[in-house]
């Protein structure tokens, strides 16, 4: 007698995290990701030293180590959202994405399973990489006579930096549901991340005061991240908390929205 | 079992499958037959809740395939063989599927050694074979040991010993009382396993019969005779009605005449005849006269 018993939304979630542990580039890139984000940050300690007896005194006196050392995620953030594009485009471009919604015909398992697996290991790489760019600038900038950052704003700037990270990978896996392609996933991305800072200047002063905080960006640059001093200003923790969950609902839905009515 | 009803499919603005209805039913193997592009794989993905129709319904055990609970226990279907991952194992595959479908991930071992794929099963399946290929969409099909399976084109690029092992293989899960769904454009496979045959052609079913019903009617009805004297029974019976065309070793092949008039007729002249046999036409002949009659209209 056949066992009909749902297996339930475990079984999916531990089918995408075989798909994903069992591919070497995803291995790789995890990999690359860490290392090539703390050389980031060795390249610029390399540079600050090299010049520091050049660097006017309210500049020494303005460095701070923390925030120098975090240089590296612009490298790990971009490798793991490629990372989050592909594992759901490679789906598509592989035409396996028949065999995963014959296999598990809920759209919404599939997508909640692939946001949970790319999120995770989004994270826990992120802070790893993090924490060893911190540890690298602690290291590099020991003799420059610079006080240390506190231990707890370090605890906090490296969960911060990987909850980030870990909320742009779901925007990466629903974006990329919706628009199939890797290309077009990571071009709209690169837009999101940068197109603000990039089309800022040009927009009316009352945007950069007003409108720009509720981006997705910015609302979450407030909820994860220490405000820098000459940060615009931004949200309040509560209110970047509700405009980050907005902006991710938006992206799940559209992307449960697209699973749903269109043809695999 | 699979009930269809008023399928209907459309792709911008071509019909792929233009009102189809149907049943497969348990405990025979049930033969899709048409040519390619003729909506075989659609109404598949159809079935599968894959794509979306545009009218009718596709129930796989009385439920739509997106709402059964279990669906890899209840269904085994076989796609398209090469949408896998080039870069992960057969093994690997295989124990994602498991994983995803509540399988016992041992059944990978059973229907890697099942299909003949153990020794290749670390491999990455980018330098599989397109037989191999094939071996492994069967193994992923039979994996939850499903009492359905919709299998599209199951021995396409096997070799002669595998398309007998897949032959053997269908006849087994019929007999076994699973309902097996078997597409292919190649007739004479079918010839072999199927007892029952859908014929679809431009997206619609124009023929839903008995294998053995399909050539008698639409086979030509032709008939084998075997005579010492074969140039004057050709002339007696071309001035019967007959078509006659001449055959070698004193054959003859005889159209227009059921076997008892060429008998009769063989007697009235005292000619003698060796063998007097009615072909049931292969099923070739009768797919091309359905195809090609009933679907230009």
């Amino acid at each position: 007698m056949t066992d009909l018993r749902d297996p339930g939304f475990a079984a999916t979630l531990r089918s995408e995290w075989t798909k994903f542990a069992s591919l070497r580039s995803v291995r790789v890139t995890l990999g690359l990701g860490i290392v090539l984000g703390i050389a980031a940050t060795g390249l610029l300690g390399w540079a600050v030293l090299a010049t520091w007896d050049e660097w006017p005194a309210e500049e020494r006196a303005a460095f701070a180590v923390l925030d120098t050392a975090v240089v590296g995620t612009l490298v790990t953030g971009v490798l793991f959202l490629v990372l989050g594009v592909t594992t759901v485009s490679s789906e598509y471009s592989s035409r396996m994405a028949g065999l995963t919604f014959t296999a598990t015909p809920r759209r919404e398992r599939v997508l909640a399973a692939k946001v949970l697996v790319v999120a995770a290991a989004t994270l826990v790489a992120t802070v790893v990489a993090v924490a060893g760019m911190i540890a690298l600038a602690l290291l590099v900038f020991s003799g420059l006579d610079r006080p240390g950052p506190e231990a707890g704003r370090v605890v906090r700037v490296v969960l911060g930096i990987g909850v980030n990270a870990a909320l742009s990978s779901v925007l990466a896996v629903s974006l990329t549901f919706v628009l199939r392609s890797a290309a077009g996933s990571v071009a709209a991305l690169l837009g999101l991340s940068f197109g603000p800072a990039v089309a800022g200047p040009f927009l009316p002063g009352w945007w950069a005061e007003h409108g720009q905080r509720y981006l997705l960006g910015p609302a979450m640059d407030s909820l994860t991240l220490p405000s820098f001093p000459d940060s615009p200003p931004g949200l309040g923790t509560g209110a970047a908390a509700l405009v980050v969950a907005a902006w991710l609902a938006v992206f799940l839905a559209a992307a449960l929205a697209t699973l749903r009515r269109r043809d695999v | 079992m699979i009930t269809v009803r008023g399928l209907t499919k459309r792709y911008g603005g071509t019909v792929a499958v233009d009102g189809v209805s149907f049943d497969v039913r348990p405990g025979v193997v049930t033969g899709f037959l048409g040519p390619n592009g003729s909506g075989k794989s659609t109404t598949m993905r159809l079935i599968l809740g894959l794509d979306r129709p545009g009218a009718g319904t596709a129930t796989v055990h009385g439920v739509p395939y997106r709402e059964l609970t279990a669906p890899l226990r209840q269904v085994g279907a076989l796609l398209d063989a090469k949408a896998v991952h080039g870069n992960r194992s057969a093994r690997r595959h295989l124990t994602w599927l498991a994983r995803a479908g509540g399988i016992p991930v041992r059944r990978v071992e059973e229907v890697l050694d099942q299909v003949g794929l153990t020794a290749a099963a670390d491999r990455k399946v980018r330098g599989y074979s397109l037989g191999m290929f094939q071996r492994l969409g069967l193994a992923a099909a039979l994996l939850g040991d499903p009492p359905t399976l919709l299998l599209d084109e199951p021995v396409n690029g096997l070799d002669p010993d595998g398309v007998r092992q897949v032959r053997r293989l269908l006849l087994r899960l019929a007999a076994e009382g699973r309902t097996v769904l078997v597409s292919s454009h190649q007739m004479a496979e079918m010839q072999e396993t199927a007892e029952h045959v859908l014929v679809i052609g431009r997206g619609r079913i124009v023929a839903d019969t008995t294998l053995a019903e399909l050539t008698r009617e639409h086979g030509g009805g032709r008939v084998l005779v075997r005579t010492p004297e074969p140039e004057r029974l050709a002339a007696v019976l071309a001035g019967a009605g007959g078509e006659v065309l001449p055959g070698t070793d004193c054959r003859l092949d005889v159209g227009g005449l059921p076997a008892a008039a060429i008998g009769d007729a063989a007697a009235a002249a005292g000619i003698t005849l060796h063998e007097l046999t009615p072909s049931r036409g292969s099923l070739e002949d009768a797919f091309l006269d359905l195809v090609g009659v009933g679907v230009a209209a």
